[in-house]
């Protein structure tokens, strides 16, 4: 199960990562070495095993949907403070609007999925 | 001795019996950073206004007789991908160059609610992913016992700044070994805590199940005190776990008649250098004549370690670093779409190693080799759990090395991604398994320290802090002065 330079650039589609040619050549190479690596992986019985995602067989905590109390006058100065730092954030601004290219008039040249 | 050269147990009680001041030890440990951080490279930023001043106000509790916890006035250092409001998180790397954190990580909240001071932010590896401090984008970090050698990763900044006493204390990150490697290439204790034990938000997510911040220290004490400020459950990360039954430091028991250390045999393997097993044999010995129990133990599924390691992070770490995308925060590459905005930003600012692992990452997750890699390893990860618990029965805490070798020169490993991930071979089991880990010194090898690595149940770090602090006042391993 080799990584072929075809299956580089799915994987730069997927993970939206432009390479060099250099760097494509380049990581085909070191993945294939450690697919090989990992794939040993292969040789373990694990029938009957249930898979692990979680360390304590945990489930999502849930909690009560409650609005918490009023908020008092340090915490509006503390959450107007970083909400400000927020906005400061954005590499490109349009007032307090965070500016972006648009999302639905053009598509680039790959097919879309 | 010079005040930055004291250990936080130490310097506690001399800022309590008024014998020292919170802001002459600030300075101490600012002007040692002046005076050798040109050479180690062990900080990305500094901030001495914002810790002098933190130190002044620490004078206040001090001199009314009230500090907050042990760690008032203790200068300290952070990882940088541990977000300090206002301060700036690179994560090591140049998609994040001039990120502000808006908000503090719940550790830092409680830190400075503890009354700490925080020094400034510690150089790693980029988004803590690496086994020596060298993918930083920004500059390499040297370790104090010899410049041309790594100290180490991801945490290496933190490793160094304690080792080199430029902090008292400092806050790294372990997903794979990343606290207990550097740790033990410096000549430090480190000690990655249970899974859920410390709250992971405000920390930049790398691998989700794995990643758990944690105290890098001069000394068990220390480490213990750095611990009980930091852990708890926080609602704000719903993995952190409820009931703690938090350690104090003073109270950690002075003998380990009849504890039970279980030695694993897939741990003392061929490859590993002599030097480095000689120190660790010699520790054995040392706990025998403290009157535990050495017994040998398996952990027959250790070869598949750092297999399951590498498949479950990548997969993580390809999720988490969807997010830097040149959107809300960091910096932008615009294109002329928006999707050559993402290509363009993520392809140009993350290093080679981030782009490896998402890659390596979205490759196992994706349709048709889903079931042969990630779902596999998270079978395999159940198998290597039940190990431990198996041994769990028998034993109450298990010793290894914390590395097969001591720290490597730089530039030796950086070319073979397969050599570096080696370096984790003892310390990945005890993030898959959500186990506790410290490593402390336990003697030198070719002149660098040489680290032991004790882990513990979940959840039992008493044990293993416990264990650890005879042992340290058994012996004489502490961190140099240089």
């Amino acid at each position: 199960m080799g990584i072929s330079k075809k299956d580089i650039l799915h994987l730069t589609d997927l993970s939206r990562l432009d390479l060099t040619s250099e760097e494509v050549a380049k990581f085909g190479d070191e993945l294939n070495d450690i697919l090989i690596y990992v794939g040993k992986l292969g040789e373990v019985k694990t029938d009957g095993v249930a898979p692990m995602a979680h360390v304590s067989g945990q489930a999502a905590r849930l909690r009560e949907d409650e609005v918490s109390g009023t908020v008092p006058e340090e915490g509006l100065s503390l959450k107007i403070a970083e909400r400000d730092a927020c906005l400061k954030a954005f590499p490109e601004r349009a007032g307090d609007l965070l500016a972006v290219k648009s999302i639905f008039a053009h598509r680039s040249k790959q097919k879309s999925e | 001795m010079k005040l930055n050269e004291l250990t936080i147990k130490q310097a506690h009680v001399a800022l309590r019996e008024k014998r020292i001041s919170p802001v002459g030890l600030t300075k101490a440990c600012l002007e040692e950073i002046e005076k050798r951080d040109g050479e180690l490279g062990a900080f990305l930023s500094v901030d001495s206004k914002g810790a002098l001043k933190a130190a002044k106000e620490s004078e206040k509790f001090l001199k009314a007789g009230e500090p907050r916890s042990r760690l008032e006035g203790i200068p300290l250092a952070i990882k940088d991908n541990i977000l300090v409001a206002g301060q700036k998180a690179t994560a090591g790397s140049r998609i994040l160059e001039n990120y502000t954190a808006t908000y503090d990580a719940t550790v830092i909240k409680r830190l400075k609610d503890a009354g700490a001071v925080i020094l400034g932010k510690t150089n790693l590896d980029e988004f803590a992913m690496g086994s020596s401090t060298e993918t930083s984008a920004f500059k390499k970090t040297k370790n104090p016992y010899d410049l041309d050698r790594v100290p180490g990763g991801s945490s290496g900044g933190a490793a160094v700044a304690v080792s080199a006493h430029l902090a008292l204390g400092a806050l790294g990150t372990d997903t794979g070994g990343s606290i207990r490697q550097p740790a033990s290439f410096c000549g430090v204790v480190g000690l990655k805590p249970s899974y859920g034990r410390v709250s992971r938000y405000g920390a930049i997510a790398m691998a989700s199940s794995l990643d758990q911040i944690g105290p890098l220290g001069k000394c068990v004490w220390d480490a213990a005190a750095m611990l009980e400020a930091i852990e708890g459950s926080d609602i704000k990360d719903a993995t952190s776990v409820g009931e703690i039954e938090t350690v104090p430091p003073e109270l950690l028991p002075p003998s380990i008649e009849g504890k039970r250390i279980g030695v694993p045999k897939e741990y003392f393997i061929e490859g590993m250098d002599p030097a480095v097993e000689k120190a660790v044999r010699q520790a054995i010995n040392q706990f025998q004549e403290l009157d535990a129990e050495i017994v040998e133990i398996s952990l027959p599924h250790t070869q598949y370690a750092l297999e399951v390691y590498y498949i479950i992070m990548s997969a993580e770490v390809s999720s988490n670093l969807a997010r830097f995308d040149g959107v809300r925060y960091g910096t932008r590459l615009a294109g002329t779409t928006l999707d050559e905005m993402y290509r363009l930003t993520r392809g140009k600012l993350f290093g080679p190693e981030p782009k490896r692992r998402i890659m390596m990452g979205t490759y196992v997750l994706s349709s048709g080799y889903y079931d042969a890699y990630y779902d596999k390893a998270q079978r395999v990860r159940t198998l290597l759990r039940q190990d431990f618990d198996k041994v769990f029965e028998s034993v109450d805490c298990i010793l290894s090395p914390t590395t097969p070798s001591v720290a490597f020169k730089l530039g030796e490993k950086i070319d073979d991604p397969i050599a570096m991930y080696l370096s984790d071979i003892y310390n990945v089991s005890a993030n898959l398994a959500g186990l506790p880990g410290i490593s402390l010194p336990c003697g030198l090898a070719h002149g660098m320290p040489v680290g032991l690595q004790l882990m513990g149940k979940p959840f039992d770090e008493e044990t293993i802090l416990a264990i650890a602090n005879v042992y340290e006042s058994k012996t004489d391993w502490r961190a140099h002065r240089f």
